[in-house]
């Protein structure tokens, strides 16, 4: 049973952690846990997807267990390897024995040799980690075909070894920038949370729980001015990420209020800004606009 | 909140999404009753985020979901479609009679009941299995029913999707190559006691080609547009140096805006650029422009050229010819995709002239879900 309580101490928990979670995100991360699925997040780069894996593994006091996909991930570095210098010492040193060689073989297979990678280590727990699966939408389909197979059974098969089954049902949370579409079984499987860019009040609250020491105007002035930001015709929008970037370097360069010192608020753009054709589009008036709005 | 029973109206707000194209199973259907279960007294807020996050697989529906849930479960107070007659909007007993009657029916559980819903499928689509066929060849121009046209946009981008696994990057075991398979060579030389005596290899499967997308959006290819846009975004993703731009009376780069994440997104931007959507057309001043500013830049030997027009063009043939006879020199393949060639009694023959067809690789139609998957089998083997 799942409590309005729940959900307040869970977003509580998540607050202390660094992370401000509203309730539909806290409620659906109980869910997760409730219903054993595991949970997709998309949304743009930047809004927090992965450091709610982070915060949410803190405010459970256990480990995150992550997974980067890239193109071309495969099973080699996403479950297990062999550790192919040691088997080959290992056979060096019983090259003189009579030891039949499916004996050597049965040896050099075993646990002994392997190296577990990310999707293995987490399995084999004994307390459910945070596994992070970070951009599957990097991986091609045969690894997200893998997947989904793991994330129904539980277990590993090496054809060398055997059946690795689970010893703990790691929390899954899976990331997608949607670098390309994932399959229909893959998102059937999971629960789904789209993460937006947060509202002026939320992001304020994040800004003042990362960056404790930050003058309230000078967080409020920052927020405002990115959310202007945003709503530019840019090629990359800034995350929450860029936000906490900038407004830890304002603090460093120790300005304490943005409209007051638009020229060397310009050197620090670099922050929000990624690259050069949305650093064009915030040309001298679209500047002092935000400035003026982000003071009101 | 409605008072029936929730089982029963929770299985049926799943059979409501169901129709609005929600891909939900037995077992979510399973999950979501136990989800209502998890909260007592049930709670319509912790209904809504569970039911969200059970029925929603991407940010379309996401976004579409809420008010999906409050048309279901609180009718009287849903917004009102926006075909209200000009009498209803001014007067507000009108209205508020129209609402009476969506609450009495019980919104849209009512609206979608099964046998209005399957009856006017099949008048319009036909159903079943069938009516993935019958989508999969009609123009594209002739479905009017936005359902249709959204469910349509994306089988197009899937379609394009599909060409990632031909190129995938993964590498392959062979007798003979450059990178030795250490696991297969180990297994291989047991009894050599690990000594290399015999080599495996493994091998990358071949570069995928470049991709230059290059989409007519003038007025007479409009109906064609969203379609189109969505095949292109999709090979975007798939091809990995692709570069797309659009043209009418100018070119425009717009591969920065077709890499959008949001499908929607990406149209709304699209359409907000008006410079860049349904002007007229001038097919061969924009080519010309392309080969003078971009093709030094991003056309060679290994790359894939797809011109998307219906050659309605103001500019003079002999200057079309010329534009694709540069191009010509410098790519590996160029193919035309006209969505005309669908049409009865439109053939290549009479679209092209002789000396502009034997430039080309590929010419094909492009006004529907079949002939973009011939393309794309061409493509995949480009």
């Amino acid at each position: 049973m799942t409590t309005n309580l729940d959900i307040l101490a869970l977003s509580d928990r998540l607050a202390r952690a660094g992370y401000i979670a509203d309730r539909p995100l806290a409620t659906t991360l109980l869910l997760m846990e409730s219903l054993e699925r595991p949970l997709l997040l998309e949304g743009d780069a930047g809004v927090g997807k992965t450091a709610l894996a982070q915060a949410y593994a803190a405010a459970h006091d256990t480990q995150v267990i992550r997974l980067q996909c890239y193109e071309g991930l495969d099973v080699g570095q996403a479950v297990y390897e062999w550790n192919y210098a040691h088997q080959l010492l290992a056979m060096k040193l019983q090259e003189h024995s009579d030891r039949p060689l499916a004996q050597t073989e049965a040896e050099i297979f075993s646990e002994r040799f392997l190296l577990p990678r990310p999707l293995l280590k987490a399995i084999t727990q004994d307390r459910p980690p945070v596994l992070l699966i970070d951009e599957i939408d990097r991986a091609d389909e045969q690894f997200e075909a893998y997947l989904l197979e793991l994330l129904s059974d539980w277990q590993v098969s090496i054809p060398e070894l055997g059946t690795i089954r689970a010893r703990s049902i790691p929390h899954v949370m899976l990331t997608s920038n949607g670098t390309r579409e994932l399959s229909d079984a893959l998102r059937r499987r999971c629960l789904y949370y789209f993460l937006d860019y947060p509202g002026v009040e939320k992001e304020l609250r994040i800004v003042e729980n990362r960056l404790p020491g930050i003058n309230a105007q000078l967080a409020r002035q920052v927020v405002k001015f990115v959310h202007g930001v945003r709503a530019l015709d840019l090629r990359k929008r800034p995350g929450v990420a860029e936000t906490l970037d900038w407004a830890a370097a304002l603090m460093a360069l120790e300005i304490p209020s943005l409209p007051e010192n638009a020229e060397r608020i310009i050197d620090t753009l670099g922050c929000l800004m990624k690259t050069q054709e949305d650093r064009q589009r915030l040309d001298g008036a679209t500047l002092r606009g935000l400035l003026f709005k982000a003071a009101g | 909140m409605r008072p029936d029973a929730p089982a029963e109206r929770i299985a049926g707000f799943v059979r409501a999404l169901r129709r609005e194209g929600y891909g939900i199973g037995v077992q979510e259907t399973l999950d979501a009753l136990r989800t209502a279960g998890l909260s007592e007294p049930l709670d319509a807020e912790f209904l809504r985020t569970g039911l969200r996050a059970l029925s929603c697989h991407d940010s379309a529906q996401w976004h579409r979901f809420d008010a999906l849930f409050e048309n279901y479960w609180y009718p009287a107070r849903a917004p009102l479609p926006n075909e209200l007659s000009a009498a209803e909007t001014i007067d507000p007993r009108l209205l508020a009679r129209r609402r009476e009657q969506r609450g009495g029916l019980t919104g849209l559980a009512h609206a979608m009941d099964p046998d209005n819903v399957y009856s006017a499928e099949i008048h319009q689509i036909g159903a079943g299995a069938s009516r993935q066929n019958t989508l999969s060849r009609s123009d594209f121009r002739f479905l009017t029913d936005r359902r249709d046209q959204r469910e349509i946009e994306v089988l197009a981008e899937r379609l394009a999707l599909r060409i990632r696994r031909r190129l995938t990057r993964r590498r392959r075991e062979v007798a003979r190559g450059t990178h030795i398979h250490m696991r297969r060579t180990m297994r291989r030389n047991l009894a050599t006691g690990g000594l290399p005596v015999h080599l495996r290899f493994m091998e990358r499967r071949r570069e995928p080609p470049r991709l230059i997308w290059l989409q007519d959006v003038s007025h007479s290819m409009a109906s064609y547009s969203p379609l189109l846009t969505r095949f292109g975004r999709g090979l975007l993703r798939v091809f990995p140096d692709a570069e797309a731009f659009v043209f009418h009376t100018r070119l425009f780069r717009v591969t920065g805006l077709y890499r959008e994440v949001n499908a929607d997104a990406l149209r709304k931007r699209l359409e907000g650029r008006n410079e860049l959507w349904l002007g007229g057309t001038r097919i061969a001043e924009s080519l010309t422009h392309f080969n003078r500013q971009y093709a030094g830049r991003y056309v060679d030997r290994r790359t894939v050229v797809v011109v998307l027009s219906d050659g309605l063009d103001s500019d003079a043939p002999e200057d079309l010819i010329e534009a694709v006879r540069a191009l010509r020199q410098r790519a590996h393949r160029i193919l035309w995709l006209n969505p005309l060639l669908g049409r009865e009694g439109i053939s290549a023959a009479g679209e092209f002239p002789p000396a502009l067809r034997e430039m080309l690789d590929y010419i094909g139609s492009a006004h529907s879900l079949d002939s973009l998957a011939r393309a794309a089998e061409y493509l995949a083997s480009a």
